[in-house]
């Protein structure tokens, strides 16, 4: 029995054997797969605007957009009770500042006026794939929305009234400081007045002490000789 | 009687594959120490990895091919496999040129859209496909060839024989004392 199932399961054994050996003398072929295409004629154009070229439009745009609103800050920072002096500085760095910020708006809206033409161009029934200048009409919303959110947070007007305030201050400031001057000058005089009239009064009270004096010491001189 | 009948057969049968897998072994061997492809009277097997050639043979299949001697007198029609770069490839003749007494080739795939765009030197061919195909056999040819397929065609039952022979001797041994 034991010998029997040894012989039954030897066959299978040799079959596999026989298969594995069937495998190695068996190669390999390919039917490979080819195609042929007809040439025809291509077209080749250019992009009306590349992908980094928006980029470097929609980043000059933000960092414009920052630089605006940090100089903004600055402005708008209010300033203590401060000397003349300084207030004349203020004002001339706050006219400086927004001189810079009308070019830097200006800068800006010139990015989006180029971008802009970008986008009208990609919008022309002539260009073939408007799906390609898809990054054309993000770059375009993005600076739109930069320039948007400048002029929203940017007010020129409030500025203005920075300006006149400052001005305001500054012709206050001077007149109080004429004022204080003449009051100074004025004083100034009274003053010499003053001492020139004490002086005088004090000269006349000085013979007259000096005339009572003599007389009381004529009279002691007197009692001494009594 | 019918015992016998059973054991006479078993040790037939036993004894062919037992020679037939030397004689396959031996054919391995030769092949590999002449670097040339497995050759079986003159008959190569093929396993085919692409479609190019549907319906005329399925991917997965194996198909035989007659090795020639003389690869100029092919025609327009004929299947022919032959190498192109580290390949083989297997499709249809599309046309015969002869130049300068120099035969080529052109060939197209039958599933293909158009011929292909090399041209077959005669040397380059290998044998013509005899029109013998078996589907799907080379997926199973493909599995025996991974290390789940070795380990279950080759070596189970390669320790098994070794097993049995060892306790056949023993047996013996043991009867003969």
């Amino acid at each position: 029995m034991r010998k029997a199932f040894h012989k039954v399961i030897m066959f299978p054994c040799l079959i596999c054997i026989f298969f594995y050996a069937g495998t190695q003398v068996v190669g390999e072929t390919e039917a490979s797969f080819s195609s042929q295409v007809a040439s025809e004629p291509i077209e080749l154009s250019a992009a009306i605007v590349f992908p980094g070229t928006i980029k470097q439009l929609e980043d000059r745009a933000q960092e414009l957009a920052s630089s605006m609103h940090l100089i903004y800050e600055t402005i708008m920072a209010t300033t203590p009770d401060v000397s003349l002096q300084v207030l004349y500085g203020r004002l001339a760095e706050i006219q400086n500042i927004e001189q810079k910020l009308n070019l830097q708006l200006a800068a800006l809206n010139t990015i989006y006026d180029e971008l802009s033409s970008y986008k009208n161009q990609t919008l022309d029934p002539a260009v073939p794939d408007l799906y390609t200048y898809d990054y054309v009409q993000e770059g375009f919303q993005a600076v739109q929305s930069i320039l948007q959110e400048v002029k929203g947070t940017i007010d020129f007007k409030q500025l203005e009234i920075v300006r006149s305030s400052l001005k305001w201050q500054i012709k206050k400031l001077e007149e109080k400081e004429k004022s204080s001057e003449k009051n100074t000058q004025a004083r100034g005089q009274e003053e010499s007045e003053s001492q020139d009239k004490a002086a005088s009064y004090l000269d006349a009270s000085t013979n007259s002490i000096n005339h009572v004096e003599v007389k009381e010491d004529g009279e002691e001189n007197m009692d001494h000789y009594k | 009687m019918a015992k016998k009948i059973w054991t006479i057969t078993s040790n037939i049968i036993g004894g062919l594959l037992f020679i037939a897998i030397c004689f396959l072994v031996f054919i391995v061997f030769s092949s590999r120490l002449s670097g040339e492809d497995p050759t079986i009277f003159g008959y190569q097997m093929k396993v085919v990895l692409s479609g190019s050639m549907e319906p005329t043979f399925q991917t997965g299949s194996i198909i035989s091919i007659r090795v020639s001697n003389d690869p100029s007198f092919y025609q327009k029609g004929d299947i022919i496999t032959f190498h192109l770069e580290d390949k083989l490839i297997t499709h249809r003749i599309l046309e015969v040129k002869k130049a300068n007494g120099q035969v080529s080739y052109k060939t197209k795939g039958d599933n293909n859209n158009g011929p292909d765009l090399w041209t077959v030197s005669a040397q380059d061919i290998v044998g013509e496909y005899t029109g013998f195909t078996i589907p799907y056999v080379g997926y199973a040819l493909n599995y025996a060839n991974t290390k789940a397929g070795i380990a279950l065609l080759l070596i189970v039952p390669g320790i098994w024989l070794v097993i049995t022979a060892f306790r056949r001797k023993e047996s013996e041994v043991r009867e003969a004392s």
